[in-house]
């Protein structure tokens, strides 16, 4: 045993003569085993970099461009839609067909909105104000032949009419109606028809009103501003239904052309 | 006479035993609270996937109802097993690469019992009705800045150890943890201030909120997987990392990529259009760091396939690389423009969101785990079947689950694509996928149980006694660690 | 790497999208201000501000808290983007036959008044957008009212519905109690024990009339209309 000093050394334990180094060091190693057992971590690797990742980072550099192309506008923080975007249409709707609807449903609907003009004098309940304007409801007129009534709208009426047993002559008459387009004619005359207390049950086809239509023309003789009808005439001239097919109320039809579907119920 | 390599590893020799007494407090704390946490999230996700397709299943729990119950089960998986496993393996890795014991154990251990805490009360809030309707951020809104205030003074330390080392090489994994240290709270307070202490638009919160899942998990759980990844591939197999360059390449690729991603789930909203188309880029290029990462590691193990058999470490590491490839795959699939209006409403993200945290992060985190633990309890793991089990149940079930909910996802977002068939139709494609889930997770349930049993019981210092390592495979009849057996006999018999 | 170029490159690169995508984008937009109608082309003026009738805020919470979200979505997404816009029932009321389309995209405005936009994570139960005309035309011709329609729904969704659904069943957010004299006037029509009758809550009641105040399909300013068909007021 020396008294004098010795330098530390850091590897190695600092021992008295009395430690069994190998037992010590049997400790280290076996209470520790798992630490000595350990590898260093190397990265020293220099391996270039693989061609499978350079290529495969290529094809999804193109996926993403595909993206951000979908987006468009990158960094426009006021634009919350895509540029010039406008709703598409459902694909395959068209192959549905537009809407459907019976005949009946679909011109009483419409003549509903034509009628608005009328119901200024007629009252919106086309019962009329019970001292210038004819009521419409319960009157022969509107429930009878079909060629009357439509010449009554086209024409206007002059003169004495007798309504429901109560003749009714005001100042000036009714005035003509402009109503050329046969859908509109045949909406409005359906729905007199079927209003107000009416209850024909039947359509006037757009045909008919077209008919009607020709008539009105024929009658009129070029003429842009053809005299009113008036009662006797109505009777005389045009006490007949219009010419055309007569359509079953039930009948679907195409909602624009108004011409009947083939396959019933095709419905969207 | 010592050469300088041996010189370096006594030295190391030395210092490892000291680093990892120095931590094992919160290191354990961490894993074993995490591993807890873990199983509760299990049950609580097997709970919520029965009730997508057994509605009535415990139907009369009212805290149980889907909703909460699917909250709870992710909160409790991100904030409870991901955070704090990804916190042990945070201060354990770099105070090794370091070379640094840790300095402040105590505080760590306190500041985690604060988070677990703080994550057990979030948890019942969002069960009895509390919860905050912002996904991943259900805790009521006053726990967040107790779970930052934690962080804080859980990696303080890491980061000074880090500034602290010893000049020299800086390894790989300690960019990935560095990053992951400033990542997290960055994006925690961001997505916390905006959304709830901010009065910001309503659509543009939901932006944030989805903001903040994607970079919570492409910048805290993936960096953290891919650093442990980085470390135990080399570590186990004593090979050198295959490329230094391909390394930089991957981590500044996510660096720089994984910051945009996110808003691709609000594709359609009214937030500025090119928002979600970014964030589905962003992800769609998310693949190049996966691909980067996952060609280096597998390439350090190529050639040492029974190398990897026989380790737990390497097999969960490696399927943990796997996970991490998957998720870049995955990453294209659900986000170029056609896929992503199928995959955006469906179960799909959760499939995602799935393989990113157990597919991948967690089988590193295990793997990390299994090569710990023995360590700092210096003992070694009791039983190779448990470990076993644990590598298939967990490998098959999230594979099974990925398959479902993103197969399934996908089928169930073509079919909402369907619009003029009824609701029905979409609603019930997903009800076999959701089967299929359940009963993965099931799986999975019953391989961290035992998981957790293993832990507990290498906490309680019950672990083998001996110089070899519990390995997968036992290939030599001599090993060359000498004689197998209970360490007392040997030395008795040797004496 | 030195540490210097690490730090410089990790701020920079993550500091670059953090201003872009997040402070940038949610600065701007909580400066949004609401778009007015003019009369050229909306034929009004006044600013366009949904009307949102209901407990917007209170059952927004509840909703929130239920994890209604984790299921259900509340976005209409444009036609490039999915096809939300010709579901059935989910963008507006479309009845080709009458001309009337008030389907229209999720609108900016549409959130106001909720804290966080439920836009939602899944479509395992439908986008819920409209849901308040959907739940109109369930009771159409009966005496429930939509409201009372919803109780049911959120008591039992696999009651008396005509449909399958996997919506949970909130019971929680009602009290079953005993039936005193004749019944509360408040009780669900669902059957309860002998003696029983169920009443919602006030959370229940919220979250009903949070429900019913879903309808976004009003008319939107002639800007943010994307419709094929949308005419300025002063041509029609």
């Amino acid at each position: 045993m020396s008294d004098s000093y010795q330098p530390i050394d850091p590897l190695r334990p600092d021992l008295d003569e009395g430690t069994n180094v190998a037992r010590t060091h049997g400790a280290v190693v076996e209470d520790n085993a798992a630490i000595t057992r350990e590898r260093r971590v190397r990265e020293d690797g220099m391996e270039p970099v693989s061609l499978w990742v350079i290529v495969s980072s290529a094809f999804v550099l193109l996926v993403a461009g595909a993206v951000l192309n979908a987006g468009g506008g990158l960094f426009n923080y006021h634009e919350y839609r895509v540029d010039g975007y406008v709703q598409r249409e459902a694909p395959g709707a068209g192959d549905s067909g537009p809407a459907t609807a019976p005949i009946m449903d679909a011109l009483v609907k419409n003549g509903s909105k034509v009628y608005s003009t009328c119901s200024g004098c007629h009252q919106g309940d086309g019962m009329g104000d019970g001292a210038s304007y004819p009521p419409l409801g319960g009157s022969e007129w509107v429930t009878g032949d079909t060629e009357q009534l439509a010449m009554i709208i086209l024409n206007g009426v002059n003169g004495a009419i007798t309504v429901n047993g109560r003749t009714w002559n005001t100042a000036g008459g009714m005035p003509a109606q402009a109503l050329r387009d046969p859908v509109q004619l045949a909406s409005v005359m359906t729905y007199l028809r079927n209003s107000f207390g009416n209850a024909t049950g039947d359509v006037v086809t757009p045909e008919m009103a077209a008919a009607a239509l020709e008539i009105y023309k024929e009658r009129a003789g070029g003429s842009p501003t053809p005299p009113q009808a008036t009662e006797a005439e109505l009777k005389s001239d045009h006490a007949k239904m219009l010419s055309g097919e007569v359509m079953d109320p039930a009948t679907v039809v195409d909602l624009e052309t108004f011409q009947p579907v083939e396959a019933a119920g095709a419905v969207e | 006479m010592a050469t300088d390599s041996d010189t370096i590893k006594h030295a190391d020799d030395d210092l490892r035993p000291l680093i990892d007494r120095s931590l094992r407090h919160p290191v354990m704390f961490f894993f074993t609270s995490a591993a807890a946490w873990l199983a509760v999230a299990l049950i609580l996700g097997i709970v919520a996937s029965a009730k997508t397709h057994a509605p009535e299943f415990m139907g009369n729990v009212g805290w149980l109802v889907y909703g909460k119950a699917y909250a709870a089960h992710l909160n409790t998986l991100v904030y409870g097993w991901g955070c704090q496993a990804a916190f042990g393996v945070i201060i354990w890795l770099m105070a090794r690469l370091s070379r640094k014991e840790c300095r402040n154990p105590g505080t760590i251990l306190l500041a985690g019992h604060v988070w677990n805490f703080a994550v057990l009360y979030g948890v019942i809030a969002i069960l009895s009705g509390g919860g905050t309707g912002v996904p991943w951020m259900e805790f009521p809104a006053a726990v967040w800045p107790v779970l930052l205030i934690s962080y804080v003074f859980i990696m303080a330390g890491s980061v000074v150890q880090f500034r602290c080392k010893e000049g020299g090489h800086t390894y790989i994994s300690q960019w990935y943890l560095l990053g992951a240290i400033i990542w997290f709270p960055w994006v925690f307070t961001t997505a916390n201030i905006l959304i709830f202490n901010f009065n910001g638009h309503p659509v543009m919160d939901a932006g944030i909120n989805a903001w903040f899942k994607s970079t919570l998990i492409l910048l805290f759980f993936v960096p953290v997987g891919v650093a442990a990844a980085y470390y135990l591939a080399p570590k186990v197999t004593g090979r050198p990392v295959h490329s230094y360059a391909l390394a930089q390449m991957g981590f500044w690729a996510l660096a720089v990529i994984g910051p945009w991603t996110g808003m691709q789930k609000l594709a359609g909203a009214p937030i500025p259009q090119f928002l979600p188309y970014v964030g589905a880029a962003a992800t769609v290029l998310f693949f190049i760091p996966a691909v980067t990462v996952a060609v280096n590691i597998l390439k350090t193990v190529a050639g040492h396939a029974s190398t990897v058999a026989a380790s737990p470490t390497l097999r969960f590491t490696i399927a943990g690389i796997f996970g991490l490839l998957a998720l870049g795959v995955m990453g294209v699939c659900l986000n170029f423009p056609a896929g992503l209006r199928f995959s955006q409403f469906s179960i799909a993200g959760y499939g995602f969101e799935i393989l990113a945290i157990y597919g991948c992060f967690s089988m590193c985190s295990f793997a990390a785990m299994y090569f710990i633990v023995p360590r700092i309890t210096r003992r070694e793991w009791l039983s190779r079947r448990f470990i076993s089990w644990h590598f298939y149940l967990s490998a098959y079930g999230v594979a099974t689950i990925v398959i479902c909910t993103i197969g399934g996802g996908l089928m169930q977002g073509a079919a909402q694509e369907y619009w003029n068939m009824p609701w029905s139709d979409a609603a019930t494609r997903q009800y076999a996928y959701g089967w299929g889930t359940t009963v993965s997770w099931l799986f999975i349930l019953f391989a961290n149980v035992f998981f957790l049993l293993h832990l507990l019981l290498m906490w309680a210092r019950l672990g083998r006694r001996s110089q070899h390592p519990t390995l997968l495979h036992q290939h030599h009849s001599e090993s060359p660690h000498g004689p197998e057996g209970d360490i007392d006999e040997i030395q008795a018999a040797n004496a | 790497m030195t540490f210097r170029t690490f730090s410089l490159g990790l701020l920079g690169t993550f500091s670059l999208p953090w201003l872009l995508i997040v402070v940038v984008p949610y600065a701007t937009m909580q400066r949004i201000q609401p778009v007015e109608f003019n009369e050229d082309d909306d034929g009004r003026t006044g600013p366009y501000v949904p009307a949102r009738p209901g407990r917007v805020t209170d059952g927004a919470a509840v909703y929130a808290a239920n994890g209604c979200y984790t299921c259900h979505t509340q976005l209409i997404r444009p036609t490039y983007a999915g096809s939300d816009m010709w579901r059935e029932d989910w963008a507006g009321v479309h009845v080709a036959a009458d001309n009337i389309d008030t389907r229209r995209e999720t609108s900016v405005f549409d959130f106001n008044g909720e804290a966080f936009a439920q836009i939602g994570l899944t479509r395992t139960g439908p986008d819920l957008s409209n849901v308040g005309h959907r739940a109109e035309s369930y009771v159409k011709g009966t005496e429930t009212t939509p409201e009372e329609w919803f109780l049911m729904h959120l008591y039992n969704p696999r009651g008396d519905f005509e449909y399958w659904s996997s919506c949970p069943s909130n019971g929680h957010l009602f009290t079953v109690r005993k039936k005193t004299g004749q019944g509360s006037g408040d009780a669900l029509a669902v059957k309860a024990r002998k003696g029983r009758e169920v009443i919602p809550t006030a959370d229940a009641r919220a979250l009903a009339s949070y429900l019913y105040s879903l309808q976004k399909d009003d008319q939107v300013p002639y800007s943010l209309n994307y419709s094929p068909d949308k005419k300025r007021a002063i041509e029609q």
